[in-house]
């Protein structure tokens, strides 16, 4: 029983990997039309084995920050404490957010408005 | 998605690893912060990838190897929170190492 649910883990696993490294392949490519260059199949191999390294490194952190702040859901603003050491990648991170906010704002625009409107009606009566 | 969107992980794929190495279930990743955690996973690739193709450009060489991704993993992981240099030294080392064997192999 165990090992059948171990091996179900493996395959899983595998599966995740497996996934990362097609992208990993796309996004070789977008750089080797870029920078004109070829890229060894082993580049990508060991560039896949370390994101999944990283991706444990990140995932341990921002269990932590959720949980340091008594809270089970990841924020914002836990991953912007994950790049705090980065500048230039806070900073990139941060114009993502406002573009996320802004949408939001934009999509709920016109709720605020039919307020906006409502409330001039009341004025008006 | 846009054609002319970045190509990104996909935040499913980003989610389910994630998963895997939380200790607590309860915790979850999901909405703009998920977006968020892709973006940083797909910057570390792109990023590990332009320095060592830069490196290959720099020592005259048309194609990449592992050699160039070697010398630059120490230093593009001390950008990425690698805490200290020689965990950064270790790590690569073990990596390359690794796919060393598995190609002589």
């Amino acid at each position: 029983m165990t090992t059948n649910a171990e091996y179900d883990q493996l395959e899983r696993e595998q599966q995740l990997k497996a996934a990362m490294y097609f992208s990993i392949k796309q996004i070789s490519r977008e750089v080797q039309d870029e920078m004109e260059v070829s890229i060894s199949p082993q580049v990508l191999a060991t560039l896949s084995e370390s994101l999944s390294q990283q991706v444990q490194c990140y995932a341990v952190d921002l269990e932590n920050f959720a949980k340091h702040a008594r809270r089970t859901n990841i924020s914002v603003d836990d991953v912007r404490l994950l790049a705090r050491r980065n500048p230039a990648l806070l900073q990139h991170l941060n114009s993502m957010i406002e573009d996320q906010t802004a949408q939001k704002e934009t999509s709920k625009k016109p709720r605020a408005k039919g307020k906006a409107a409502s409330k001039n009606n009341d004025e008006n009566d | 998605m846009e054609p002319n969107a970045p190509v990104s992980f996909k935040t499913k794929t980003v989610n389910e690893s994630f998963k895997q190495h939380f200790k607590d279930e309860k915790v979850t990743l999901k909405g703009n912060s998920l977006v968020l955690v892709s973006e940083l996973l797909r910057l570390f690739t792109k990023e590990a990838l332009t320095r060592a193709a830069h490196q290959a450009k720099n020592e005259g060489d048309e194609r990449v190897t592992i050699d160039h991704l070697e010398k630059i993993l120490p230093q593009h992981g001390a950008c990425f929170g690698w805490s200290t240099l020689a965990m950064c030294e270790n790590l690569a080392a073990a990596f390359v190492g690794h796919v060393r064997l598995r190609v002589t192999r």
